[in-house]
Order: structure tokens, then sequence, then C-alpha cells
């Protein structure tokens, strides 16, 4: 009941400094929340932009790893660009499709710096179902046209936007020549989602040994016309690129020489006076071969 | 004053929960934000460390492979694993175990459906149609885990689990064959001899008397080597036949001196060596193949694979069919043929006895169709009765060795876990 009777308040000179005082901490409470939630946002894009980014150069090495290289060439990569790759590949979770008993399809990566504040990551796929694949659309522009599929993979790369100049792939040896002499491939993939400004870039690379990569083997072939009407002819120096057993076939004049099958041919019972042309093919296990021709004048 | 304190009506408790509570939401928020790039890192990196270990489990099932290649008489086991690798054919648990330890690799409840064990690999055969040849399906798996059809080409599977992650990938794998530099002659060794001097053709060194005729040569076709060192011998001595009766057609003998007394080396011997222990084919010191065991040497089913006699066996009679040609290498002994029997392919004598007499003789009607090839200072008697050598150069290609075995290019995969 005291309470209730009592009728005393604050002044107003309480109120007031009450007022400001409320309001001070009120605003440092609200500046540090705007700061916590804008840092916060920040971050979860950037960690949803390094997530997208992840998940693509995963897909890509897993696509690059299962490279398959043609029969007749032996090479995993048809085109190799800085920004612009094509392969062939196993896609193994869809399987054998009608005649493409391999289950191969094509795959290509590329990146679209046309607009300078969303430079993307693309990648595109051409699926077949006949034996033999048909040939890789051409167009350069990325995305390009003729392919069954096209889909963003990353949307916040900055390898080239702002004058950059950061190539997405590299590849091995340095010294290659030609895309089907490329051993491995090197991916390095830069996100920022606000170019300029905190919290930055973030960086993801990986590096790929192409496995079904299958080189030529060379042929060297060394006959000697030799004493009793031989002659003698050596194919040791041949040998494959990729360090593969070969084998060895051999024809005279252009018929086979039946049952020849090692590095070392021994020819008799050649005429004195009488040139023979041989010639040693060698071959190695994923069918790719190479082949040489020597002519011997018999002394 | 004392009143002023002692009241203790205020908002000051209700405004600091709330303070506390916001900024709890708002640590609590980028916790989960943080945690969850934890586990999508973690995630990864346990992909990658399975892939490593599944890759590692499959280059060690090829090592195993380049020494032992799984056949019908030495097949691979269903499965080999972490846990179960008793098998000469399995990778060895140990070697994988050391270099792959670590937060990864260690065990810990996983779902069902994840493998138990940190690796397993598996050898099945590759199957015989286009269709048969792709890893995909139940198809592979069921089938035998050895080289039922003798192509050389088996599938290896391998998985790697790391952090209940598991990753698999697949290859085909060949096994490698060297041809050896072996002569192309139709007989071959210190000395030579026939068992009379009538008209008559007893070495076919052209190929002319080969059986299919369809073997026969072409016009163009060279006549193989009737080739002797001669040590120690006078040339009559060493190549004793009637060269003035056509004994030897087209008469290609010559002495060459020069001419290797071992005509394969003891790392090419090895290599047949082991071509025969992959087709248990191989006869070890002490054992000798009787007379029908020669007729059908192979308990395997590869095809043109040695029969490797180490001796002392003084082996006699066999034969074989003209589409199963062999290559018949005798370490130390001694081989004759006689009767009505021929043998198709190469007869190669190393005589490690070092004998000067007969190491190769035939006999009767007895035929040699393809090659004899004796080391040391051995001959070989040709027999006297009909043609009984006829060279056939096709029986040289039998003359191969193992070579290991080593992944054929375009068929390592990765493939899901599951399949």
């Amino acid at each position: 009941m005291t309470r209730i009777r009592n009728e005393r308040g604050f002044t107003l000179i309480e109120t007031l400094v009450a007022a400001t005082l409320s309001i001070i901490v009120l605003t440092a409470v609200l500046g540090a929340f705007e700061v916590f939630h804008t840092h916060s946002q920040k971050e979860r894009a950037r960690a949803d932009a390094q997530d997208r980014a992840r998940g693509a150069v995963d897909l890509m090495a897993r696509l690059l790893r299962n490279g398959a290289g043609s029969a007749a060439g032996g090479g995993v990569l048809e085109r190799a660009g800085s920004y612009d790759v094509i392969f062939k590949t196993v896609d193994a979770t869809v399987g054998p499709q009608g005649a493409n008993t391999n289950g191969l399809m094509r795959a290509r990566y590329c990146v679209d710096a046309s607009d300078p504040s969303h430079e993307a990551v693309w990648m595109q796929t051409q699926r077949w179902t006949t034996a033999t694949p048909p040939s890789a659309p051409t167009a350069l522009p990325c995305p390009g046209t003729g392919w069954d599929a096209n889909q963003q993979q990353v949307l916040n790369a900055v390898n080239v936007i702002g004058g950059q100049s950061r190539p997405l792939f590299t590849f091995s040896p340095v010294s290659w020549a030609a895309p089907s002499d490329i051993a491995g491939v090197g991916i390095d993939l830069v996100v920022d989602v606000k170019p300029g400004s905190r919290p930055g870039e973030s960086r993801l690379q990986s590096t790929v040994s192409l496995r079904n990569l299958n080189r030529s083997p060379t042929a060297r072939l060394t006959c000697t016309p030799g004493s009793n009407g031989h002659a003698v002819c050596d194919g040791s120096a041949s040998a494959d690129a990729d360090g593969q057993v070969l084998s060895y076939t051999w024809a005279m004049d252009g018929s086979p020489v039946l049952g020849a099958t090692g590095y070392r041919l021994d020819q008799g019972n050649l005429a004195s006076g009488t040139t023979h042309t041989f010639t040693l093919t060698v071959t190695d296990p994923g069918g790719l071969s190479n082949t040489q021709t020597q002519t011997v004048p018999m002394p | 004053m004392r009143r002023s304190l002692a009241d203790e009506s205020g908002s000051a408790l209700i405004a600091a929960i709330i303070l506390t509570a916001v900024m709890m939401a708002l640590g609590l928020g980028a916790l989960a934000l943080t945690d969850t790039q934890h586990k999508l890192s973690a995630t990864e990196r346990a992909r990658e460390s399975a892939f490593n270990l599944s890759e590692a489990a499959l280059n060690a099932q090829v090592f195993q492979l380049n020494r032992v290649w799984p056949t019908a008489a030495n097949p691979g086991p269903t499965t080999c694993s972490a846990s179960a690798a008793t098998s000469a054919l399995c990778p060895d648990p140990v070697s994988l175990a050391t270099s792959y330890t670590g937060a990864d690799y260690g065990s810990r409840p996983c779902a069902s459906g994840t493998p138990p064990d940190a690796w397993t690999t598996t050898i099945r055969d590759d199957g015989t149609g286009t269709a048969d040849k792709q890893y995909y399906g139940s198809t592979v798996k069921d089938r035998s885990p050895y080289d039922l059809n003798g192509n050389g080409a088996v599938w290896v599977r391998a998985t790697g689990v790391a952090n209940c992650q598991a990753q698999a990938v697949v290859a085909l794998v060949t096994r490698g064959q060297v041809s050896m530099p072996f002569p192309a002659s139709a007989v071959a060794g210190n000395w030579f001899s026939t068992n009379n001097q009538g008209r008559k053709v007893i070495v076919d060194t052209l190929g002319a008397y080969a059986q299919p005729p369809s073997a026969r040569p072409g016009p163009a076709a060279q006549p193989a080597d009737v080739v002797v060192r001669c040590a120690g011998l006078s040339t009559s001595a060493c190549l004793n036949y009637a060269a003035d009766k056509g004994q030897v057609s087209p008469d290609t003998a010559a002495v060459t001196p020069s001419m290797s007394a071992a005509t394969l080396t003891a790392l090419q011997l090895q290599a047949v060596k082991q071509q025969a222990v992959n087709a248990g084919s191989y006869w070890a010191s002490g054992t000798c193949p009787s007379s029908a065991q020669l007729s059908s040497p192979s308990t395997g089913t590869w095809q043109g694979a040695p029969v490797y006699v180490e001796g002392p066996c003084n082996l006699s009679g066999g034969g074989n069919s003209a589409t199963t040609p062999g290559f018949l290498v005798v370490v130390n002994g001694t081989y004759a043929l006689g009767g009505n029997s021929t043998f198709y392919g190469v007869v190669y004598a190393v005589n490690q006895q070092n004998s000067s007499g007969a190491v190769v003789s035939l006999s009767g009607t007895a035929e040699i169709q393809g090659s004899v090839i004796v080391d040391g200072p051995g001959g070989i008697v040709a027999g006297a009765s009909k043609t009984n050598i006829v060279y056939d150069p096709r029986a040289l290609s039998l003359v191969r060795g193992f070579a290991g075995a080593s992944i054929a290019r375009n068929t390592w995969r990765i493939i899901p876990s599951a399949q």
C-alpha cells in the first residue's frame, strides 16, 4: 500500500540522462550487430562460392582422371588452352550408351569473362550412342554452340577479370607441342564474391595426372649386311614413350617375315649383289604402332 | 536514499538477457557456418584420402600380378582385403598399412554399405565379347578370379575407405610378353648328323613339307639355316650328312664358329620359365613329364605356353597337334622322338649337363615341325626315314617370355564404390 501511494518519480534530468545513455548503448550494440551481420553475410557468400568452386574442381579432377584417349592418337586432351580445355572421358555413373560401349562423353571447361563483373566457369558436355565419337564442336566462344548440355559450374571466378591473367589450366610437360602430348593438368581456380573488398579471394588448386594417356612408340632400326648372305637388323633401340613392352613384326621386301617377333632379325640366304628393304613395326599394348624401314645392299 | 536503494524495480536484467540472447544467436549462426565448412572440407579430404588408398591398393595388386599371373592352375582369391590377404596374389597388407596411417585411416563405425576393410582388391577375367570388356555392373564381379579365357588380361578393382568415405577404381591389367631373340634356324647346335646316306630330304629348311599345306611358304620365302658351331670337331664330323643327296633341302648348312653356345641368356631363360610357371607347365628339378604329359603339357588354357623341364630328364615321346604348337625347353637332359610322333613347335635343349653327345635325336618316322636348337657342345641326330625336321617359321613366335603385368591404357577408371 505504501508503494501505491508513493507518487515520487524520476526527475526530468534523470530521464534525459537515462535516455541519452540508452541511446548510446543501443547505438553501439546496433552498430556491432550491423558489422557482425555484414561480415556474416559476406562470409556466408564466400563460403557458398568456395563450396561451389570446390565441387567444380572436384568434378573437373574426377573427369580428367577418367580422361580417355582415342585409339588412333592416344592423347587425352583435344584442346588445351589456359582457359579452355576439351577432353573425352568416361562417365562411370552412366555406363555404356548403345554402341558407345565405353560410356564415353566429351567435356569442355571454359571461362566466360565477357561480363567484367561476373566471370563464370562453364562445363559443356557431348554424348553419343555410336561406336565412333562425333567431332568436337569447334566454336570458340564460351559457352559455345553444338554441345548437348551447358552448366555454369562457378559464378564468381576472378582468374581473368580486373586485368588479371591467372590461367585456370596449366599443363605438363611444360614443353608440350600438341594436346596429345600432355600428361598432367594443373587446375587453379580463384573465386571472389566481391572483388576489391574484404574478405578477398579464395584459391582452389589441384593437379591431375592423366592416367589413360597413351603415347606412340618409336621404331629405331639398324640393319647391317653380314657375311654368308646374312643381313642382321637390330630394333632394340625402339622405345615406348610410356615405358610399356613393345611387340615387334618384321617385313622384308614388303612381305612379312613369319615367326620374326623379336627385336632382332637375322635373315639369311640373301644373294650377293641384291638389295633388300627391311621394315620394323613396333606396337605398344594399347595398339599404337610406329614403323621404320631400311634398305640393305648385300655385298 | 535508503528507500531508493531498496527499490528493486527496473528493466536492466531483461535488456541484458535480450542482448545476450541476440549475441548468442549470432555466435551460434557463425559457429554453424564454420562447422558446415569444416565438415565439407573434412569430407573432401576423406574422399581424397580414400582415393589415394584405393589407387595404392590397385597398384599393389598390379605389382603382385607382375610377379605371378593368375591362371586356372593358380587362381586369385575371391577378394583380397586389409584383413584377409593370405594369397600370394594379394597385395602386401603390411606395406599398405605402413604407408597409409593417420586419422583418416583409423577404424570407426560407419553407415551400413561402407566396406568394412580399409582396402579391398579383386581380380576378374575380362570376358570375351566387346561388351564384356567394360567394367560395369555385376557381370564382371561374378566372373572367375583368374585369366579364364587365357587372353592375358584381367580386370582389377580396388576400393579404399577413409573416414567412412569409400572410393573405387578399376583397370584392365594385361600380361606382358617379350619375344626372345631366337635364331631363325631349322637346326642349330654344335654338330648335326643324319642316320643314313640315302637320297631323300631329311631336313626341309624351307617348310615345303609343312602341315597343314596352308602353312607352306610362298615363292618369296627364304630357307632357314642348318648351322653348327663345330667347336672341337672337324667339319666332316660336325656336318655329318649326305649333302650331294639332298638330305638338307635347300642346303643351307654352314659352320659358324662365332655362333653363341648359349642361345638365351640366364635372364631370358628366367622369363621363359616364369611363363611356364604361370601356365602350370613348369617341371621342377627332379620331376620329369611322361610321354603322355608331353603330349598335353599345359594344365592351363594358355595356348603356346612353354613346357619348361629343369631335369635332369631324358625325355622321350610326346607330340602335339598342329593347332597347339609348343615350345619345349629341356634345361638339363635329352629329348628323343621316335615312332610316328610329330612335335609341332620349337625344341630347345639348354644342355646344362654340357653333353657333347646327341642331345636331341629323331628316329623312325618321327617329325619335328618347327625348329631344333641345342646349346653347348651337344648335337642333333635328325633321323633317317623321312623328312624328319621341317622348318616352320611360325613356331619361333612361340619363343616368348613373361614380361610382367601393366595397366592397359584407357582402362583406368574411377567408378561408384557400390558398382
